[in-house]
């Protein structure tokens, strides 16, 4: 009885670290870069819908109508004037990829983005409080609404991803760019363009994600940090290219905190993350050439 | 590469000219903030706090450089060694065991707990070498605020204060800038140096001339975390306070990454100078901008790595 | 200023006050660091108001009665950014007072920089008052020249088992009684459990454990903390947090329709935001507190009548503790008649006053605690009105505790 209420918790927390992972995933996934901003990104956009429920009582879901466009096209401009220019750039070593300066400037913006929040909000403690926030719905053990509605917008997000990875034109193009740049460009892809589109579409969806985490959690400027970790530790879980696999390794670990955190002790939540982070990173074979490639 | 061309004897000259004229510098810097303290007198102690903290960071950021430039891979997990050596000093030093004696066996315990973690994790590349490094930094701090009756929890350990002079941990941070430094300098030109050089450019060429890479890079990941974890000892004693949430930080380990991207990676130099700038930058912002110090990282970052990703060096020769 | 001539500048300054250069004691010199930056900033900021206020105080009355001096000296405050880091507090507090050459110190904010800022009294031999750090930890160093004037958590968590006791006496509450204990993982949190574990073993005919779980700061999930808590079937429900794990917890207790007797998230349940997050779920929360403005003394009304039109709403205990603090310091210079730090000192370690604003009213700091107060906390209970009841201790109550809590009308 115990462990189905942890299997059901933790899978719809699962949901709720899923959204949170998603904008990471698909940078990672097609383009190889690491966001060190995307909990920038999470931080951000909950505030936005902070901003926005408390001067104009807007609901979250709402908002996120207008934080979503808002984030994709930041991305764009983002990456086609400075991420781009970073990745063509010298690296820190002659001989080595751009990839550690791609990683290190976003990690610049993301403490610059923390520092605008400090500024902009203090480092008090926000929350929306929402007329259905403390209400459940019950299938056979209250879960919370919040929560529920969170797992059934990542299920729907997972669904329209991989439909749109697989039968729209963006989608083919963003996966030919992903496997083989210089093929996709040779057969008439833009490169340039529909990275700086996919960069956009994975800064949407972090920022989607901070939308709906916003519903759920007290917001400071350090909101991004655990989501952060947690995020890496889902996409490695996961697999790196594919949604689907984003949704199963939010689940995994979903299940593995919350059974950690009731057959362990609530002190070993957080460490779960980081001992499958790094197991599954080492364990992966070793012949994987997503790995093994720099 | 010219190392290993053979110069004509003009260019030995030049070159040992050269390295005799840094060897010079280092010698008459050394030799003057050996001298401070003396020189201030007891009116000076806020200076010395404030070379103490220097002098370590110069020291961490030339350990850093062994594994981040040399080598290559960027670890963002680096204060994980400088906690166990802070904590291993504490524990000693409480058990009534005086300080000098506990820097080696912090030394040994962040260099075996770098070949606990480095053997496996150095097989990844880049990026993911990094993310192996943040999981490890914060699951290291999750473990001592976890592992209670050995390092104190949340709460961590305090060291006696004793009656022994604010020179000491001066003194001992000194020599251990010195010996950082030398370390990266005799490293770089011994065949660990050359190997690790050539793994950073080209794993898989590097194996196929007989380079055992994952066993270098062990080693390198060992000397680093071994320096690094005395300056922890040091720190600990500066501080005669030991906790998590400050030994394990994260920005500590962040701190070493700029130091060592603002000088110009893959240096003897170039973190040591990065060390000092960083110090400076600190202080500067803490008097004058407090609320803008995240900021200005982030600032000086993108910055750099849009303009000079190579750091100060780069800059600078690009001027000369 | 460039960066070499300000080392040039620290330089002379050191040189000046190596060579005792006079600096004129015809004032008393006071200096803090504060964390007016980050995430503490906010009670840092009420930490200087409230050492501000009391300044201003003192300096409008001709400032402190200094007999060695034959009149009254002004006080002057120095406080310092230390961004919430303690090398940064130990550095200041240095240059405090090796540079700006104060008489005293008074503390900054957060156990962690009290701990370590502690040494810097110590070692240059000078008196530190500190209304910032409770840990008990600061204390059992040895220590001189550290007076506290915040009881240990250990001694609130005492304060929360002398009122469960007195429930139980008054027949509110079952004996023994059932307490599950949650704990944030840190120095209060440690403290807390070290406290409440004592008196447990102390009177188990009155108290047994069945839960003791510690958690990680700003947790995603406290669902395994509540179905544990859930199943250890308690009277009495007691945790420990920071403010955001307060919100996450309390809002899993309530969509999981549990219920206790007593609930209480240690400092936390109080706050005006909590009321607006939780709605009536925070009715007949209990929180404990260092000090509160809701405090019935008179010079405690005095001081929050001033405070508030000048410096707007408190939201906890710092600035009545940073106020208590200058007091105090004033006191110990008045009562030494010089400013001799030993004699200050000296003045500190046997201080018996009354009239102060804080719970019971006196500042004094025993020898056998390591010169920590160890007067009771304040335990405040939300009223479904919206106002604050004090229900401890028996000589500040402004009302009857309601215990057990009323059942809630189930919420879907």
């Amino acid at each position: 009885m115990l462990f189905l209420q942890v299997l059901v918790f933790g899978i719809i927390l699962g949901g709720v670290y899923a959204v949170m992972a998603y904008g990471l995933g698909l940078i990672y996934g097609v383009m190889r870069i690491v966001n060190l901003a995307h909990g920038a990104v999470l931080m951000l956009a909950a505030y936005g819908a902070f901003e926005l429920h408390a001067r104009w009582s807007l609901d979250p879901l709402m908002s996120a109508v207008l934080i979503v466009p808002a984030a994709y096209w930041a991305g764009i401009l983002l990456f086609r004037h400075v991420v781009a220019r970073v990745a063509a750039g010298p690296a820190l070593e002659p001989g080595q990829t751009a990839a550690m300066p791609v990683m290190l400037l976003l990690f610049g913006i993301g403490l610059c983005a923390r520092n605008l929040a400090y500024l902009v909000w203090t480092g008090d403690d926000r929350t929306i409080a929402l007329s259905y926030g403390l209400s459940t719905i019950d299938i056979g053990i209250p879960v919370a609404t919040t929560r529920v509605i969170v797992f059934a917008i990542a299920l729907a997000t997972t669904a329209g991803l991989f439909v749109v990875f697989r039968h729209t034109h963006f989608g083919r193009s963003v996966r030919a760019v992903a496997r083989d740049p210089v093929a996709a460009e040779l057969s008439g892809i833009s490169v340039p363009r529909v990275s700086a589109r996919a960069f956009g579409a994975g800064t949407a969806l972090g920022a989607f994600g901070g939308v709906l985490l916003a519903t759920l959690y007290v917001i400071n400027p350090e909101f991004g940090g655990p989501f952060l970790l947690k995020s890496f530790c889902i996409i490695v879980l996961g697999g790196m290219e594919s949604m689907p696999g984003i949704l199963a390794g939010a689940m995994t670990l979903g299940v593995a905190e919350t059974a950690a955190g009731v057959y362990g002790g609530a002190a070993w939540q957080d460490l779960v993350s980081f001992v499958l982070l790094v197991l599954i990173l080492v364990a992966r074979p070793g012949g994987l050439p997503s790995l093994v490639r720099r | 590469m010219n190392r290993l061309a053979a110069g004509s004897t003009s260019d030995d000259r030049a070159r040992s000219s050269a390295g005799r004229r840094q060897v010079a510098i280092a010698l008459a810097v050394a030799g003057v903030l050996a001298a401070m303290p003396l020189v201030l007198g007891p009116g000076g102690s806020y200076f010395t706090r404030l070379a103490i903290i220097g002098l370590l960071y110069v020291a961490s950021a030339a350990a850093w450089d062994l594994v981040g430039g040399l080598t290559g891979q960027v670890s963002f997990g680096h204060a994980a060694f400088f906690g166990v050596g802070a904590y291993v000093t504490a524990i000693l030093v409480r058990g009534g065991i005086p300080l000098v004696l506990t820097l080696l066996p912090a030394a040994v315990a962040a260099a075996a707990y770098a070949a606990a973690w480095g053997w496996p994790c150095l097989r990844l590349r880049g990026p993911f070498f990094a993310i192996a490094t943040i999981g490890v930094g914060e699951a290291t701090r999750l473990a001592a605020l976890l592992w209670e009756p050995v390092t104190g929890g949340a709460t961590g350990l305090t060291l006696p204060i004793g009656r022994s002079s604010a020179l000491v941990p001066y003194y001992l941070a000194l020599g251990l800038a010195a010996a950082s430094i030398g370390i990266a300098v005799l490293v770089r030109r011994s065949r660990l140096g050359l190997g690790l050089a050539c793994v950073r450019e080209d794993v898989d060429a590097a194996e196929s001339i007989g380079i055992r890479s994952g066993w270098i890079q062990v080693q390198a990941l060992m000397i680093s975390a071994a320096i690094v974890g005395v300056a922890g000892s040091i720190y600990a004693r500066y501080l005669f306070y030991v906790e998590p949430g400050d030994v394990f930080a994260f920005n500590r380990s962040i701190g070493l990454i700029l130091m060592a991207i603002i000088g110009g990676v893959n240096s003897v130099w170039g973190p040591p100078t990065g060390a000092v700038l960083f110090l400076g930058l600190e202080q500067v912002l803490a008097a004058w901008f407090p609320a803008a110090h995240l900021g200005i990282y982030g600032l000086l970052l993108i910055a750099m790595m849009l303009f000079e990703p190579r750091g100060l060096r780069a800059i600078v020769s690009r001027a000369c | 200023m460039s960066r070499r001539s300000h080392l040039a500048a620290v330089a002379l300054a050191c040189l000046a006050s190596a060579c005792g250069g006079a600096r004129p004691d015809d004032e008393i010199r006071l200096g803090a660091t504060l964390p007016l930056t980050g995430k503490e900033a906010r009670a840092g900021l009420m930490f200087k108001n409230g050492y501000t206020l009391a300044v201003e105080e003192l300096n409008a009355a001709g400032g402190v009665m200094v007999k060695a001096a034959g009149r009254k000296l002004p006080v002057r405050l120095e406080i310092l950014d230390d961004k919430s880091d303690s090398t940064t507090a130990v550095q200041l507090a240095e240059h405090l007072v090796t540079v700006s050459g104060v008489h005293a110190l008074l503390s900054t904010y957060e156990t962690k920089l009290v701990l370590a800022q502690s040494v810097v009294p110590e070692r240059q031999q000078i008196p530190y008052v500190t209304g910032g750090g409770a840990a008990s930890e600061i204390f059992k160093r040895d220590f001189r020249w550290v007076f506290g004037l915040l009881s240990s958590v250990e001694a609130m968590a005492g304060t929360f088992a002398d009122w469960l006791a007195a429930e139980q006496d008054g027949g509110r509450l079952p004996k023994p009684a059932r307490i599950a204990l949650a704990w944030e993982n840190t120095a209060h949190g440690q403290d807390f459990r070290n406290g409440l574990e004592e008196r447990v073993s102390r009177t188990p005919d009155r108290f047994t454990l069945v839960m003791n779980e510690s958690f990680e700061l700003n947790a995603k999930d406290f669902t395994p903390l509540m179905l544990k808590l859930k199943a250890s079937d308690a009277d009495v429900f007691l945790s420990d947090t920071h403010y955001p794990d307060f919100i996450l917890q309390h809002k899993t207790y309530l969509q999981m329709g549990l219920h206790h007797a007593v609930v209480s998230y240690g400092p936390r349940g109080a706050e005006r935001t909590a009321r607006e997050t939780l709605g009536a779920g925070v009715d007949h929360l209990v929180s404990g507190q260092w000090w509160t403005p809701e405090l019935p003394y008179p010079e405690s009304k005095a001081f929050v009548a001033k405070y508030v039109p000048k410096y707007g709403e408190i939201g906890g205990y710092y600035p009545g503790l940073a106020y208590e603090s200058v007091k105090t310091m004033a006191a110990a210079i008045e009562a030494a008649g010089t400013l001799d730090r030993e004699a200050i000192r000296g003045a500190l370690e046997s201080m018996d006053r009354t009239g102060a604003i804080i719970p019971g009213g006196r500042v004094y700091f025993p020898k056998k605690t390591g010169f920590q107060i160890d007067n009771p906390s304040v335990l405040v209970q939300n009223m479904p009105d919206g106002s604050l009841r004090i229900i401890y201790p028996p000589d500040a109550t402004t009302g009857a505790a309601v215990v057990p809590i009323p059942a809630r009308a189930t919420t879907h």
